[in-house]
């Protein structure tokens, strides 16, 4: 146990390391904060709710430092594609953040914000979910039929559309291997970060679809670049949180610890599995990230009398962590066996490299 | 040629751990030696009374915590310590009653020179969750050079750490390859 | 049983029980004073 004077909490560092860790698994595979699963996660260890989120945008920048350094090492970065959305992020961001105070003005309930993010979560789960089995189904067709098949393979239509978009200056993304209008990619950075903002949530789960179906980038160069986007986005949420005085920072000393061997495994898992695979754990995020908000949100509608459902909330929070972790794990577990010539379950060939 | 690699690798890895190392220790020592709190705990935003509100957070109305008023320069035992916007919180103070809350007289009361605490806590929620809002952290404003300060820390961290483990799988052997993007 | 690893959806279902049973322990040892 640690005292946390700043916080005015006890709490034992093995868990906040702990947590650090399994975020730091899934932040550096799928390419979000994870901001959903740790502020839940602070809250329950006792921190106040508004250090809750401070704490864990300062984590989130130093985490994601660490994911980026590796995820370049992989060579999942378009630097392009990076710079060119960071200034629509941060107008993004600074636009969502006075939108909710001008909401908030107006009376909008925190139960409104908390239904919108529960709508927008699910919608992105099931365009990814549908997309994804789509792509898995074509990659089993093809590796039936003995084709050689890449790193990536992406069923929607909707990068097509945004590419053919004519609007002058057009970058060429090396890395991304994608011609678009900056338009467009400054477009995908301020709905991103207005939703950020606006919501609260965590830009990652939103840019990563964002990137792989508006703008067509491969899902590893989407998760490697967007973790790039995170860290300029956190630390100025860090900056700002600070400033108010919501960060404990000895509370994200000892989550980083955990989030850098966290950060490792995840990143260097992106190297064992296809794009689709990715996207999938990413849906799978999104759903119970959408479970645990709607059974919050039922929780506060029913006057926050239901105590199971609090509870049960707190379970699923804890529970997806470790989920997305062990799936993570399997996936690289099964690409190593089949690597190998070992046996692997059918569904588990086309996902793994 | 190998050796050469490994001896690289070596060194990026000893460098890299001896920066984080260093990281740690510093903040560790601005923890421990205080520095981080009284960045933290700097001035007041609203005129008030500074408080240690860890004293009074077991108060009731029939138990009431009654706070001395004293001009000191340190918030020990149960004082109350006058303070006006901009002031520099005395050592120990994490908190300041306003007097608008003194005024309102629910959960605090003025009794000559005492500040008597009623109600230190009061149930609040964000995102759906429970907490107790107690008068930590309230009418307190933190350095904003501390906020440099995160934001540097937290990044030279991230990228020492980065780079450690980036060390370490080259010091090891472990092959990262670069991944061939498309279809 | 061997639904559970050869299906997709019945590998969703174990690792999910099985992570549920573990937050289950991780709550009851070290977290159910604090909520």
């Amino acid at each position: 146990m640690f005292d946390f004077a700043i916080a005015g909490v006890e709490a034992p560092i093995f868990l906040l390391a702990v947590v650090g860790f399994t975020v730091g698994i899934v932040g550096g595979f799928i390419g979000v904060g994870g901001g959903y699963m740790v502020t839940p996660a602070l809250i329950v260890f006792g921190f106040p709710g508004y250090m809750a989120s401070g704490i864990d945008m300062t984590h989130i920048a130093g985490k994601g430092l660490v994911s980026s350094v590796r995820h370049r090492q992989l060579g999942n970065i378009d630097w392009t594609l990076a710079l060119s959305m960071i200034a629509g992020t941060m107008l993004g961001v600074e636009m969502g953040v006075r939108l909710l105070v001008y909401f908030k003005h107006l009376g909008i309930s925190g139960v409104v914000l908390l239904a919108t993010s529960v709508a927008l979560m699910f919608t992105l789960f099931l365009y990814t979910q549908i997309e994804t089995r789509r792509a898995h189904k074509q990659l089993a067709e093809l590796e039936k039929q003995g084709k050689q098949v890449g790193r990536e393979l992406q069923t929607s239509s909707l990068p097509r559309l945004f590419q053919s978009i004519p609007l002058a200056p057009i970058v060429r993304c090396r890395t991304a291997r994608v011609i678009v209008s900056m338009w467009v990619i400054v477009l995908v950075g301020m709905v991103t970060g207005v939703l950020a903002g606006f919501l609260g949530v965590g830009g990652g789960f939103v840019r990563v679809p964002a990137l792989v179906y508006m703008v067509g980038a491969s899902t590893h160069v989407a998760v490697g670049t967007d973790l790039v986007e995170i860290v300029i986005s956190g630390a100025y949420g860090a900056l700002r949180h600070s400033i108010e005085g919501n960060v404990d920072f000895m509370a994200v000393l000892f989550m980083i610890v955990g989030a850098m061997f966290g950060a490792q495994v995840g990143s260097i898992a992106t190297s064992f599995v296809r794009g689709p695979a990715i996207r999938y754990i990413l849906s799978y995020s999104l759903i119970l990230a959408t479970l645990g908000a709607t059974l919050r949100l039922v929780y506060v509608l029913t006057g926050q009398n239901v105590h199971w459902l609090a509870l049960t909330a707190v379970m699923l929070t804890l529970g997806e962590m470790i989920f997305l972790c062990l799936f993570i794990s399997s996936l690289v577990y099964f690409a190593v066996r089949r690597r190998g010539g070992k046996w692997v379950p059918d569904w588990v060939g086309p996902l793994v490299i | 040629m190998a050796d050469n690699h490994r001896t690289k690798a070596a060194f990026k890895f000893c460098f890299w751990l001896a920066v984080s190392v260093a990281l740690f220790v510093y903040i560790f020592h601005s923890y421990t030696s205080g520095q981080m709190i009284r960045w933290y705990y700097y001035t007041a935003s609203l005129d008030g009374y500074a408080v240690d509100a860890n004293l009074s957070i077991n108060a009731t109305k029939d138990n009431p915590v009654v706070l001395n008023i004293a001009q000191q320069e340190e918030a020990k035992g149960p004082v109350a310590i006058p303070v006006a916007k901009g002031d520099r919180l005395p050592k120990n103070a994490n908190g300041v009653i306003s007097l608008a809350e003194i005024k309102a007289g629910k959960r605090v009361a003025l009794e000559g020179q005492t500040v008597k605490v009623m109600i230190p806590w009061q149930i609040k929620e964000a995102k759906g969750f429970k907490y107790k809002d107690t008068f930590k952290h309230k009418g307190i404003r933190t350095n904003p050079w501390s906020g440099a300060w995160n934001v540097a820390m937290v990044l030279a961290l991230g990228l020492s750490l980065g780079l450690l483990a980036e060390g370490f799988t080259d010091l090891v052997g472990v092959k990262i390859v670069k991944i061939q993007h498309g279809h | 049983m061997k639904w559970f690893i050869n299906s997709m959806l019945g590998y969703w279902i174990l690792l999910l029980a099985v992570s549920l049973g573990a937050a289950a322990v991780v709550y009851e040892i070290w977290l159910k004073g604090r909520v």
